[in-house]
């Protein structure tokens, strides 16, 4: 029982519950079969979780970067998760922004893609979310004007250069 | 001999000190506390966790449910490489990278300790803990663990020797009962080109409330040089060159 407890414990660390209204039931609900479905490799990050519950920074936004991975196809992910190790404080709105573009694209979406976004001429490295639709262009770009209006211009100008959010219309 | 290294492993090194619940804490305490750190650490963010708990009740079958939630406040320095962690009873400092060696460390620690002791007067520690996280990066065309670690899961001759993940766990005994050694081995990234571990190895002093806060600085040393030993014990020259040692 002792594992089951532990495991029970680091998985339902919520992660940025201080904007709880954003994560519903269903996101607990539905975590110990997510659980299940993920890669040997997650299951290892949390066995040191369990014996270093979160007071270590780098294991905890491993946790939360891994966790990244039921909300978004993640293309290249050692860069992506280098990247946000740095900027460790983009993590919290990457989840954030998952469930606004949900709630925006009223699940009107097939995939969320993740990668990094490099120009090395400007010395540019950031992160780009596209958003992959069978809407059509019109109507995609009506919605991501939505998400940028209600949420995206509402954050930090620093968060807003390092994520670009784009609609890949399929 | 102590090594040096041009590109150590380091990820994080963090100090957990655990203390027993005390009467004087309130929830003023994280508020002076960042009054007194703040310019060092002006970054300030609350971490909150939710966990659930399964408490057995008086047959194996049932079990009551339990939520716990606790705040922790985050100060962080400018340049995001260091960082404070309190909360009831808890004060931990994390270093990230770079890292830039124990003569710096461990004065940060004992400051912070200070800082803490004053405000929040904890009576005694609870558990107390130096950890080290490093995160060694092999290419997968060459893929010995044997070449870059002495500490590694042995597989049996028959079986193929490219793990795809695991994660090996060891605690070793100190001449004090109260203390041991933990190591840990885990991959935590692996891709076509590479694997990625995390070696962590932690001195832990359980039920630490026989240590005066006034010997901990000596703990703290002890602590640390155990650490390096056994990291030394663990790898190899291989991985050595990896890191740039440093001949002198």
């Amino acid at each position: 029982m002792k594992n089951l407890n532990l495991l029970y414990n680091a998985n339902l660390q919520k992660p940025f519950s201080h904007q709880n209204s954003l994560f519903d039931e269903q996101y607990y609900e539905n975590l110990p079969s997510l659980i299940k479905k993920d890669s040997v490799d997650f299951q290892n990050i949390y066995y040191l979780y369990e014996q270093e519950p979160e007071h270590s920074f780098i294991i905890s936004n491993l946790i939360k970067i891994k966790k990244l991975k039921y909300f978004y196809h993640i293309n290249n992910m050692n860069e992506v998760e280098n990247f946000l190790n740095k900027e460790f404080f983009l993590i919290a709105h990457l989840f954030l922004i998952s469930e606004k573009i949900k709630y925006i694209f009223e699940k009107k979406f097939d995939n969320l893609l993740l990668e990094p976004n490099n120009d090395p001429e400007e010395d540019y490295q950031g992160l780009s979310v596209y958003i992959e639709t069978k809407l059509s262009p019109e109507d995609a770009l009506k919605k991501l004007d939505e998400f940028d209006a209600n949420y995206f211009l509402s954050l930090d100008y620093e968060i807003r250069t390092l994520l670009t959010v784009m609609v890949k219309c399929l | 001999m102590k090594r040096n290294y041009s590109n150590p492993p380091i990820i994080e090194a963090l100090c957990e000190l655990i203390f027993f619940p005390s009467s004087s804490w309130d929830m003023t305490i994280p508020g002076l506390f960042y009054e007194k750190i703040k310019d060092e650490f002006p970054t300030k963010q609350q971490h909150t966790g939710i966990g659930i708990d399964f408490k057995p009740l008086d047959n194996d079958r049932n079990f009551e449910q339990r939520f716990e939630m606790s705040q922790r406040m985050q100060f962080f320095k400018t340049d995001k490489t260091s960082l404070i962690q309190i909360s009831k009873d808890l004060l931990v400092i994390n270093q990230l990278k770079p890292y830039s060696g124990w003569e710096n460390f461990k004065p940060v620690i004992l400051k912070k300790l200070n800082v803490y002791s004053e405000i929040a007067k904890p009576d005694t520690f609870k558990q107390i803990a130096l950890r080290y996280l490093n995160q060694i990066t092999i290419p997968k065309n060459d893929i010995q663990l044997k070449d870059y670690f002495n500490f590694y899961p042995y597989l049996p001759e028959k079986l193929s020797q490219i793990p795809k993940a695991f994660n090996i766990s060891v605690d070793l005994s100190n001449s004090n009962p109260l203390e041991h050694l933990s190591l840990t081995l885990t991959t935590s990234n692996i891709n076509e080109e590479f694997f990625s571990f995390i070696l962590e190895i932690a001195s832990v002093y359980l039920n630490a409330d026989i240590l005066k806060i006034g010997d901990f600085d000596s703990w703290l040393e002890n602590a640390h040089e155990q650490i390096e030993q056994v990291f030394e014990e663990c790898i190899t020259d291989k991985s050595r060159k990896i890191f740039g040692e440093v001949i002198q």
